[in-house]
């Protein structure tokens, strides 16, 4: 058993789904928290290491203090490393490749294009996120909204048929709400 | 009754086929015994009046479930000179000596499935596969350094070819290095890790692997290949061996230190493929998963393409001719069975594949310059699409003395199967014989 955060993860699943045990992760932001700490996401979770489950844990307690995402320069075919052996970069191919102005196989760096901005930024996870939504749920019944007085009397919000069903709010709608 | 009702009814099928289960191992356990030759307490059987029968004629006459036991004590093993023209229509079996590439390295997972059905991995020598094994062997001239992959409509054998081709090498004691499954390389099952000297991500715990995988093969040439590149990566860890070194002890360095693995893996191959007293055979099978994008992401959730990731990229500067083999050849198969990762466009045109490995790319789609480049001087293997007559009756053969088929053996039952699958290796064998119940 995998602890992130005092979660218990299963250890039957991959990263990438393992992680949606975490209270306010789904499947999509469990990829991208892999992809931001370079975790592969098929991993079985058994086989992380204590390096990854810390920076996990690390990351997920305050993600908008997370440090800033390098630019990752990625090599194109003609990229010789210093530390070579027997690699053979074809210079004509190069040169003629700058003659006639294509910089794909040009230049040595492809820079990696970022993202329109960290999405993981604005992160909130298990009791940040339940904080969030009660104080949601709070604001509204102290303005004296539709919504909150919902909320206090413990009915459905959205406009949804009480004379049948409605259980689910009836059952989870409170003003301090658990879950 | 009423309780039958009440449950279901694949669990009646269960109950009957737990009841043959235990028939048919009772009656094994009887043949095992009369095979033997002292009597025992198994041969208070349940059919003893069937085991008497068989004690005095020793023919076929039970049922075709408890039959005798399999019998391919005449079949023989893989060998440099059982490929040739006259033994094509022959089945081998893959030699269970060690080291044994096979269970080094692994099989592709189509080919792993087919051994278990039958009593011994083995293969049927094809023309084609006489072709394949005359190329390697010119391979030995220097000049003359093949970077071939093995096309072919799916089912036509090429990883049974591949197959042949690195049991044929190992048994001309090749150096071989196997990678069966190529989209383990590609598909974020392994650890990866951005370096910034190389500007690639790295995949060190599949170098090591690679590197033990190498290691186990316990071939000569690991002790008796000295180092010549000296191994000058900055911060490494201490202990790297020097120039004049043997090479394992290179090969011990990259598996005790993963941290620099993929660094001694490109060290290894480099001094592997630079000397020209051993051939060396590269052997990758799922080779269009190279060319494909990776299923890893970057830091900023951008796919990686296969050429940024160490292993992969390694591959392809052998196979695009960046770095050369002196001695030996580079053997790729595709795959046409993973919709994920599918023959490209610029792949696809290198080789000048047919439309039995997918659409044509038309006019309008983009071919990646950096792909054309990595997929230039490849030299297509096709595998014919139809099994000859004699083939398809050494498999058939096969299956015979296996006594794995369901029913009577007989001529007719040969060329109905064959004409249904149209010579298709993968669907005479599957949907021929393994699924049939035709007389």
């Amino acid at each position: 058993m995998v602890y992130i955060m005092g979660v218990a993860l299963s250890d039957t699943y991959p990263a990438k789904i393992a992680l949606t045990g975490i209270y306010g992760i789904n499947r999509t932001l469990a990829r991208r928290i892999c992809a931001r700490l370079q975790i592969h996401e098929n991993a079985p979770l058994p086989s992380l290491t204590s390096q990854q489950t810390t920076a996990l844990t690390a990351f997920l307690s305050a993600p908008a203090n997370a440090p800033m995402l390098p630019k990752l320069e990625l090599a194109g075919p003609s990229f010789r490393p210093q530390f070579c052996t027997n690699l053979k970069v074809r210079e004509d191919a190069r040169q003629a490749s700058i003659a006639e102005g294509k910089q794909e196989v040009a230049t040595a760096t492809t820079p990696a294009k970022v993202g329109l901005g960290d999405q993981l930024k604005s992160l909130k996870v298990e009791t940040d996120l339940r904080r969030y939504v009660r104080e949601n749920i709070m604001h509204h019944r102290l303005v004296n909204t539709y919504v909150g007085r919902r909320h206090a009397m413990g009915l459905p919000v959205r406009g949804q048929r009480t004379s049948n069903n409605g259980m689910t709010a009836k059952r989870l709608n409170r003003v301090e709400r658990k879950n | 009754m009423a309780s039958i009702h009440k449950r279901p009814v694949a669990s009646l099928r269960n109950i009957t086929s737990r009841t043959l289960r235990r028939e048919f191992k009772h009656a094994a356990r009887a043949l095992a015994s009369v095979e033997g030759a002292s009597s025992s307490k198994d041969t208070s059987s349940r059919a003893p009046a069937e085991v008497q029968e068989r004690k005095s004629t020793k023919t076929l006459k039970v049922h075709p479930l408890w039959r005798e036991t399999a019998d391919q004590s005449q079949m023989k093993d893989f060998s440099t000179s059982s490929i040739k023209a006259a033994s094509v229509g022959t089945a081998y079996s893959f030699s269970e000596n060690s080291p044994n590439p096979l269970r080094i390295f692994g099989v592709p997972r189509s080919v792993e499935k087919e051994f278990n059905f039958l009593s011994k991995p083995c293969s049927v020598v094809r023309k084609a596969t006489v072709d394949l094994v005359d190329l390697l062997d010119k391979s030995k001239d220097p000049k003359f350094s093949p970077r071939v992959v093995i096309t072919g409509a799916p089912g036509s054998g090429k990883s049974f070819l591949l197959l042949q081709a690195i049991s044929y090498c190992t048994a001309a004691n090749w150096i071989v290095l196997s990678i069966p499954r190529g989209i383990e390389l590609v598909n974020c099952s392994t650890p990866y890790t951005y370096d910034s000297r190389t500007q690639t991500f790295l995949q060190p715990t599949l170098s090591a692997t690679l590197l033990r995988q190498l290691k186990e093969t316990n071939h000569s040439a690991l002790t008796d290949i000295k180092l010549t590149y000296p191994f000058t990566l900055e911060k490494a860890p201490p202990g790297a061996p020097d120039v004049g070194s043997p090479l394992v002890q290179l090969i011990d360095y990259g598996i005790r230190e993963i941290s620099v693995a993929s660094f001694v893996l490109e060290a290894v191959l480099a001094e592997i493929s630079s000397q020209t007293k051993y051939p060396f055979l590269l052997a990758v099978d799922d080779f269009q998963a190279l060319y494909c994008q990776s299923q890893y992401r970057s830091p900023q959730f951008l796919p990686i393409e296969g050429y940024h990731l160490s292993v992969p990229r390694l591959l392809m500067e052998y196979a695009s001719g960046a770095r050369q083999i002196q001695n030996g050849a580079l053997l790729g198969a595709v795959s046409l069975y993973h919709n994920s990762f599918r023959v490209g466009t610029e792949l696809y045109e290198a080789l000048n594949l047919d439309l039995s490995h997918g659409k044509r790319p038309d006019a309008y789609s983009k071919r990646s310059e950096i792909l054309q480049h990595y997929s230039q001087g490849l030299q297509a293997f096709p595998t014919p699409s139809r099994l000859d007559i004699q083939e398809a009756a050494g498999i058939f053969d096969v299956w015979i003395k296996d006594r794995a088929l369901h029913t009577t053996p007989s001529d007719q039952l040969f060329l109905s199967k064959y004409c249904e699958s149209d010579g298709n290796a993968k669907e005479f064998v599957w949907r021929g014989l393994m699924s049939t119940l035709d007389s």
